[in-house]
């Protein structure tokens, strides 16, 4: 009797557990689509806690500032990727002011494809080429499957354009954003590289000090000509074939395609 | 009779698989052709031992009075034991420095067949050294200033040369390599090759000193002599030089002799071995025929130095001038290079990787 009332409590519980999750889940996603206009995350490809952390953090970016940031995620699109793009940022109404100004990192998981979209302003912080470096920079993280990471990533980035826009120095092709130099990284490099060559040099030169050398050889004194091979063959045993995978070249960058205010490639 | 085969990929004994109609090993499953593996084993079966015997030497006896006139100098300290004319003032063994030297009456000096006379001289010994010091940068600074040469001497040193005709039957292993992509993969084929080779290969006079007192390795460093240019033995050859006595039998240099033979041999039918992406030799019988030795004398200046309490000697080959002699190292010198190359090489490499980072845009 006491087992049975074990398992019955047992059995309720575990339903319990994993009913919990499942409700949490839906409570959040219904917030994020009621309380934010910034992330659609329509191919679920974040938790809860990541979609609402993203989200604030575009918010108070946008609050600010009046070019806005979005993140769409789809499961599939159809047609030109960057024409679909423009279309979903046209009549989702994205954007803030009269001109609409935005830019949106919309990403299609069947295809595959990912596309960032400037409007309005945007437009003039976000040239060609600055697109493009922001794609090529997030499109490891995609590929990779580090949507979070990838979509923070774009947020950082296009917060960066931005800002320098509204500063009156809008990144162009000739100035893309650069990385600070790290310093110490290569300097502690540069030295353990530097003293690796010294070690070389030095056995080198103390390599030089040695002259007493055992011959192990007659080769001085073997009669020239005299050499005489009277039989000679050759004979099959076996062969062995291994093979490797070769790293196709699409894995990588792969094409990036630019329109008059998208850009798009794989992941 | 019950015929076993050795698999000739890992050595184990192989089966013969009645499926495939081959041999197939069963340890690493390795196929072959039955063919194969008797040609394989047939070939393995010749394998013996190498008969490598050389006729001991016919001792060449002095005639009437030549060797009058001839002391042997004993060092000692050492025990090393020279041979010059009574004219030869020996002060200090050539070997260790020692000034104390007996002079004893000559006994037991092997009349030598032939001798290289001395082409350079003293002076070009002191030469050679001078440039054998040049451009050591390690080399401690006071060595060349302070370094007095206490004492150069020209002594012929004893040599047996060796002379032979060698038959040999090699075998290598070989192996071809052949790379193909298809689709996304890239194949690489190895195929093992059974080589062999049977011939014969002669070597005039290869060398080895008979002084156990000269260093075997200091000796070998200024090989080659030029034999073409040895005469045979006349006593005048040895006026104001000192000559060494042969302590060391010829019977007791074949081990070195048929060593350094056998090398040569395997690496010269290897020449003949052409195709394939690597040869190993994997086993070879030599036989010798007219295997005869000879003794030389061979021109050698030795000059010694001390220095820091070390003794220091080199040698030059008194025909060709080759010189060789292992020199000390400062460590403090070393150290200053070492921490000088660090920070030239260091600041160079730190600047150029902030020239790409920032003109060649590796920050982008």
């Amino acid at each position: 009797m006491k087992k049975r009332i074990i398992a019955i409590i047992a059995a309720i519980l575990t339903f319990a557990l994993m009913a919990i999750p499942a409700m949490a889940l839906d409570a959040d996603s219904d917030l994020i689509y009621q309380s934010n206009s910034n992330v659609y995350d329509e191919a679920n490809l974040l938790s809860s806690s990541e979609a609402k952390k993203l989200s604030q953090k575009i918010a108070s970016f946008n609050q600010n500032h009046n070019i806005d940031i979005v993140v769409v995620t789809l499961q599939n699109l159809q047609g030109n990727p960057n024409t679909f793009a423009e279309n979903y940022y046209d009549s989702h109404g994205f954007g803030s002011g009269g001109s609409n100004s935005g830019v949106m990192l919309l990403i299609s998981m069947q295809t595959r494809d990912w596309v960032i979209t400037a409007r309005g302003k945007g437009l003039s912080a976000f040239c060609k080429e600055g697109r493009e470096y922001i794609g090529e920079k997030i499109q490891p993280k995609l590929s990779d499957g580090d949507y979070y990471k990838a979509f923070d990533l774009f947020c950082d980035l296009s917060e960066d354009f931005i800002v320098q826009y509204e500063n009156g120095t809008p990144y162009t092709a000739d100035n893309l954003p650069m990385k600070p130099f790290p310093v110490l990284p290569f300097a502690l490099g540069s030295v353990a590289v530097a003293f690796i060559i010294s070690l070389i040099v030095t056995a080198v030169m103390k390599s030089h000090l040695k002259s007493v050398r055992p011959q192990d050889t007659a080769k001085y004194y073997v009669r020239p000509g005299s050499l005489n091979i009277v039989n000679g063959y050759e004979q099959f045993l076996y062969s062995n074939v291994t093979s490797t995978k070769i790293r196709s070249s699409s894995d990588g960058g792969g094409g990036i395609h630019s329109s008059g205010s998208s850009s798009s490639g794989k992941f | 009779m019950l015929q076993e085969y050795k698999c000739p990929c890992c050595g184990g004994a192989i089966n013969f698989d009645s499926s495939l109609q081959k041999m197939k090993c069963p340890f690493c499953d390795t196929e072959f052709e039955m063919d194969t593996l008797k040609a394989y084993d047939d070939v393995l079966k010749k394998d013996h031992e190498d008969e490598m015997n050389w006729e001991p030497h016919s001792n060449n006896e002095w005639a009437g009075n030549e060797a009058y006139g001839f002391r042997t100098y004993v060092c000692k300290s050492c025990g090393g034991e020279i041979v010059g004319d009574e004219t030869v003032a020996a002060t200090k063994c050539p070997y260790c420095d020692n000034p104390v030297i007996m002079m004893e009456q000559l006994t037991g000096f092997l009349k030598p067949d032939y001798v290289i006379p001395f082409k350079l001289n003293k002076k070009d010994a002191k030469e050679a050294l001078y440039n054998h010091l040049k451009g050591k940068r390690l080399l401690p600074k006071v060595f060349k200033s302070q370094n007095h040469i206490d004492d150069i001497k020209g002594i012929y040193v004893p040599y047996w040369l060796f002379d032979s005709t060698v038959d040999a039957n090699i075998r290598y292993r070989a192996t071809r390599v052949r790379d193909w992509i298809s689709g996304d993969y890239e194949y690489t084929e190895t195929s093992y090759y059974l080589v062999v080779r049977d011939g014969n290969l002669m070597f005039d006079n290869v060398p080895n000193d008979g002084s156990v007192k000269m260093d075997d390795t200091l000796m070998e460093s200024i090989e080659p002599f030029n034999f073409a240019e040895a005469v045979d033995f006349q006593t005048a050859y040895l006026a104001g030089y000192l000559a060494d006595k042969y302590d060391v039998s010829a019977e007791q240099c074949t081990e070195k002799i048929n060593a350094r033979i056998k090398k040569s041999t395997e690496t010269e039918f290897a020449k003949t071995v052409l195709g394939y992406t690597t040869v190993v030799t994997e086993n070879s019988n030599l036989r010798l025929h007219n295997a005869k030795a000879k003794y030389a004398l061979f021109p050698v200046w030795i000059l010694n130095t001390t220095w820091n309490g070390n003794h220091y000697i080199f040698a030059m080959n008194g025909q060709t001038g080759k010189f060789a002699g292992d020199l000390p190292m400062d460590k403090s010198i070393r150290t200053k290079w070492r921490l000088a190359l660090t920070g030239i090489v260091g600041v160079a490499l730190f600047g150029l990787s902030f020239l790409l980072w920032n003109v060649f845009k590796w920050g982008a």
